[in-house]
């Protein structure tokens, strides 16, 4: 009888809590609605500041099974084997896998041609362990490692305010210089990272599965860095510049969704202790131009390596750590502690396009070599140690709107060929993510975007196709209702018979289903 | 004296100027008629150029239109003979235009520099076989209408494209309502458009042409700044001096946080959600002039915008008022002038994609401008009309002179009955509007220019 006035009590919480972010989306759609800026064309402007932003209500539900990370248990006598409801509070597959509410503003401050300030805060409300009884509690979007203070994130398990971005411009002549928490993207290549690596992920919300098209403008961690950017006069090559970053160490390393969510990655009997080091600078540069017909880069970067790479620590429980991996009422068992390392990585590379005039097309190439890519080595199974090898990306792409369906607007379609070749001697050795290497990984991609209905409504799908037997298919329809709302709705389908961790399989087929969003923007 | 029907005034049938020269028997100082490029040199008006009866729609119409009157679907017969077709169409589905007098000013749509470049460089332009534009010399248009007397329709549209704006260089500030039929606001956009001259430069140094740049003929920027999903989203242009090649596009996405660039092949698809014009439809043509053919299907008295129209820049113009005012409607109202001498200029495009059948572009004979244009489907059937509105914008042009530029656009869809408005602003928020103000391609038109200024 307490137990269901408890329970009782807990859903009349939940209720409330929903009725609360409800009320909260009416309050803030009738407060835009109501100011004569909205029905103006004209952005929100205090003195010099600027302010536009967005609402946005996802739901993003799973079709298929249990996440098996949260119930990936390990047994002194069977092995790995799985533990329901695990990291779980209710075993089967959960009905959410993000209901979230996020209100993201932009503040632009122009005070004259040569010095601008930008502020970027967010503000995400995780409803989804509230909407789901099969959840724990878990921290959403966390951030623990040491330094954290920098990524200026705060909050309880739910709720959590950050300042994404926040910097400074400044422009005279041929200068242009950027100070302060920024992202920073490179290359030519979509939703691949290859040269897109100076700022880390943030894939604890939803991994990077919302709509492609976005690619990783949400999830890109921004990090302090002086970006300082120079034109070189010259007669020879039109806009040739030259860049150069530095984040004087200030790190922040890939940030995975916490073990007991809905995207977790890592199994839960290994616990990951993320050994950041603070004060390893970033430090790069690149010189671009345009000698015509081409526009091209070349790139150096040298960052301490955004992914954690495991080495063992000791098993657990052990003598004074009783607890184990799971939860504290579920039985005992052995866990795997790993120092989760981040090396000095260096980073050399470059890119170029060609506008292909005869064919109506644009090609692009892209490449990286990492001399000392960082792997774990094993014995027995068990992470050791850390050794280098290099590691050679290679992205070429083509990008050619076509006329397929008559009378319709073209359709964009993209194509991307992508190439990881690993060096030396792979015995033993695997990933950041546990799995074991290839000489050769081969993906393509495949991007369609056919706008339909005055181009009010668009027609998406990607897919990622590995030749190891993986794919993720994606498909999108985005709606554009007036200025201010927009709709979308999404398919992630992830599959085939690759299933390492690294690789864009049927590992991650618990993520499968559809996601909804609404947005609202000012 | 025989009263003449409107008709016999067809430039084509009797009233070509050579005709009526020849049939004068004078060239000039005989105080009827002139060549019309003589008088603006010495400064005067044009009213010494035509006759009477095509400056004054008093008399051209037999005094059944007179300047002052309304026009509505109700009598818009008054003036079928005289309008586009897309003002006709405009006009019965409740459209309302009031007839102005005839502007005599031959710079009232020209900056002066302009018009005194044209004088200056008369006689240096030619087109090579290909229809290319170059001077006697084999270099570059110098600046100034090339063909003060345009002879065929091609001399006539390199007139107009050239350089649209005739400033060196331009930002202007905009903001786009777009009505359906119902005159229900659908959708309002917000940008911000520059162009930078490369050759035929006439103000700011370096003159006439920008070395660097000589291969091309201008570049342009579009920044979109509403709505909020494409805020910040850039679209840099290089067109070049080549008449027959396509622009490159260069683009800056906030999503992606870097340029990116593009095939510009999509010239004819709308620009946004709802919207009635495409790239194509820019400064009522933005192709290149040699991917399309033209010809000239006829000169003749008609109706044209009034310089009097100046949108949002009309202090305290309320929605009755015939300027084209910043109103959320679907017709703004605006006033309209006979206009003594129209090239009618029919284009055919050459370009994948291209869905129309024909574009009617109407080159005022005195400006050498380009404010109007019908459009036909690929049926044959009357699609589109544009009007582009040009008049004193009340800031300096920076050369001695007021700017005269858009003060307001009209896109209309006659088949959806949709329509695109434009108006445009001397300053929306940190952003001004300004001609001949140095603006660099460095600074504001590059692949690392669009980085520098990306505003998220």
């Amino acid at each position: 009888m307490k137990e269901t006035l408890l329970t009782r009590r807990r859903q009349e919480m939940r209720q409330a809590k929903l009725l609360l972010c409800e009320l909260l989306v009416l309050l803030l759609m009738s407060a835009a609605q109501s100011t004569a800026w909205a029905q103006k064309a004209q952005n929100y402007t205090i003195g010099p500041f600027e302010i536009t932003g967005f609402y946005q209500f996802t739901v993003d539900t799973p079709t298929e099974h249990a996440n098996p990370n949260n119930s990936a248990c390990l047994s002194f006598i069977v092995g790995p084997f799985k533990c329901s409801p695990g990291l779980q509070k209710k075993g089967g597959k959960p009905d959410l896998l993000l209901m979230r509410q996020l209100l993201d503003l932009n503040i632009f401050g122009k005070f004259n041609e040569n010095w601008s300030v930008t502020f970027e805060p967010r503000f995400f409300f995780d409803m989804t362990k509230i909407a789901d009884d099969h959840f724990r509690q878990y921290e959403s979007l966390p951030d623990r490692f040491p330094g954290n203070g920098w990524m200026l994130r705060g909050g309880g398990n739910d709720f959590k305010a950050e300042m994404w971005q926040a910097y400074v411009d400044y422009r005279s002549g041929n200068w242009w210089v950027r100070t302060g928490k920024q992202q920073i993207a490179w290359g030519e290549a979509l939703g691949l990272r290859v040269l897109d690596t100076v700022n880390p992920l943030d894939l604890s919300q939803n991994l990077a599965t919302d709509r492609i098209f976005e690619e990783f403008d949400r999830v890109r961690v921004p990090q302090w860095f002086l970006r300082a950017d120079y034109t070189i006069p010259n007669e020879a090559i039109p806009d040739l510049t030259a860049e150069f970053i530095l984040n004087p160490g200030l790190v922040v390393p890939t940030i995975l969704p916490p073990q007991g969510s809905p995207f977790n990655v890592v199994p839960a009997f290994l616990k990951v202790r993320n050994e950041v080091r603070q004060g390893e600078p970033t430090v790069g540069g690149r010189i671009t131009g345009t000698v015509d017909p081409v526009q091209f880069s070349v790139n150096f970067i040298t960052k301490p390596n955004d992914d954690a790479v495991g080495v063992f620590r000791q098993l657990l429980p052990t003598t004074g750590f009783p607890a184990n991996c799971l939860a504290p009422e579920f039985p005992p068992g052995p866990c795997i502690g790993l120092n989760g390392h981040h090396p000095r990585i260096y980073i050399v590379g470059g890119s170029a396009n060609y506008n292909w005039t005869w064919a109506g097309a644009v090609l692009r190439a892209e490449t990286t070599v990492t001399p000392n890519a960082p792997f774990q080595s094993n014995i027995a199974g068990t992470p050791v140690k850390i050794v280098d090898r290099p590691v050679w990306k290679t992205v070429l792409a083509v990008d050619r709107p076509t006329y397929i369906i008559p009378g319709l607007d073209s359709m964009t379609i993209g194509f991307q060929f992508f190439e990881t070749y690993t060096g030396g001697n792979k015995a033993g050795l695997t990933d950041a993510t546990g799995a074991k290497l290839d000489s050769n990984v081969h993906i393509f991609t495949v991007f369609f975007q056919q706008p339909i209905l005055d181009k009010r409504v668009s027609l998406e799908f990607f897919g990622m196709f590995d030749t190891d037997d993986a794919h993720w298919l994606q498909p999108v329809v985005h709606w554009e209702v007036g200025d201010h709302v927009r709709l979308d709705l999404l398919y992630n389908k992830f599959g085939g018979a690759e299933k390492r961790g690294s690789r864009f399989g049927s590992n991650l087929d618990f993520v499968n289903g559809p996601e909804f969003r609404f947005t609202y923007g000012f | 004296m025989k009263n003449r029907d409107h008709k016999e005034f067809n430039y084509f049938e009797y009233w070509t100027r050579r005709n009526f020269l020849k049939a004068a028997g004078v060239w000039a100082g005989a105080g009827l008629l002139q060549p019309l490029f003589p008088l603006i040199g010495a400064g005067k008006s044009i009213a010494a150029a035509y006759p009477d009866e095509v400056l004054s729609i008093e008399k051209y119409t037999k005094g059944r239109v007179k300047p002052g009157m309304v026009i509505s679907k109700d009598n818009a017969n008054l003036i079928k003979d005289i309008a586009p077709e897309g003002l006709m169409s405009e006009l019965q589905r409740g459209g309302e235009i009031k007839i102005g007098e005839t502007t005599m000013r031959p710079d009232a749509v020209n900056p002066k520099f302009w018009v005194d470049a044209t004088l200056r460089n008369k006689g240096q332009a030619m087109l090579d076989k290909k229809g290319q534009l170059w001077t006697k010399d084999g270099k570059p248009w110098i600046g100034g209408d090339p063909f003060p007397e345009p002879t065929n329709a091609l001399e006539a549209i390199w007139n107009y494209t050239f350089n649209p704006r005739r400033f060196d260089d331009l930002r202007v500030v905009s903001k786009i309502v777009t009505t359906d039929a119902s005159g229900s606001v659908l959708r309002r956009d917000g940008a911000i458009y520059m162009q930078i001259q490369t050759v035929g430069r006439l103000v700011v140094d370096p003159k006439p042409v920008l070395p660097k740049y000589k291969d091309e003929i201008h570049r342009t920027l579009l920044s979109i700044t509403y709505p909020f999903d494409v805020y910040g989203l850039a679209v840099a242009s290089t067109i070049y001096y080549d008449a027959a090649k396509l622009p490159d596009t260069d683009l800056y996405v906030p999503n992606l946080r870097r340029t990116r660039r593009v095939p510009s092949t999509q010239r004819f698809e709308a620009a946004s959600p709802y919207s009635t014009y495409y790239t194509s439809d820019l400064d009522l043509q933005n192709d290149p002039v040699l991917t399309w053919s033209w010809t000239l299907a006829g000169r003749k008295p008609m109706l044209g915008p009034s310089p009097s129209n100046l949108g949002a820049r009309a202090q305290g113009a309320t929605k009755d008022d015939f300027v084209f005012p910043d109103v959320d409607v679907k017709f703004p109202r605006s006033t309209w002038e006979l206009r003594p001498e129209m090239l009618l200029v029919d284009g055919v495009p050459h370009l994948e994609g291209a869905n129309y059948s024909k574009k009617r572009m109407y080159v005022d004979g005195v400006y050498h401008r380009a404010q109007m244009a019908d459009l036909w489907d690929m049926a044959g059937k009357l699609w589109k009309f544009f009007v582009f509105f040009t008049g004193d914008c009340g800031v300096s042009d920076n050369a001695g002179g007021k700017a005269v530029d858009l003060t307001g656009i009209i896109f209309a869809d006659l088949q959806r009955d949709y329509h695109s408005n434009v108006q445009f602003y001397n300053k929306v928020g940190d952003l001004d509007f300004r001609v001949n103000a140095g603006l660099t391609i460095e600074d504001w038109i590059s692949p690392s220019a669009l980085m520098r200024r990306a505003r998220r």
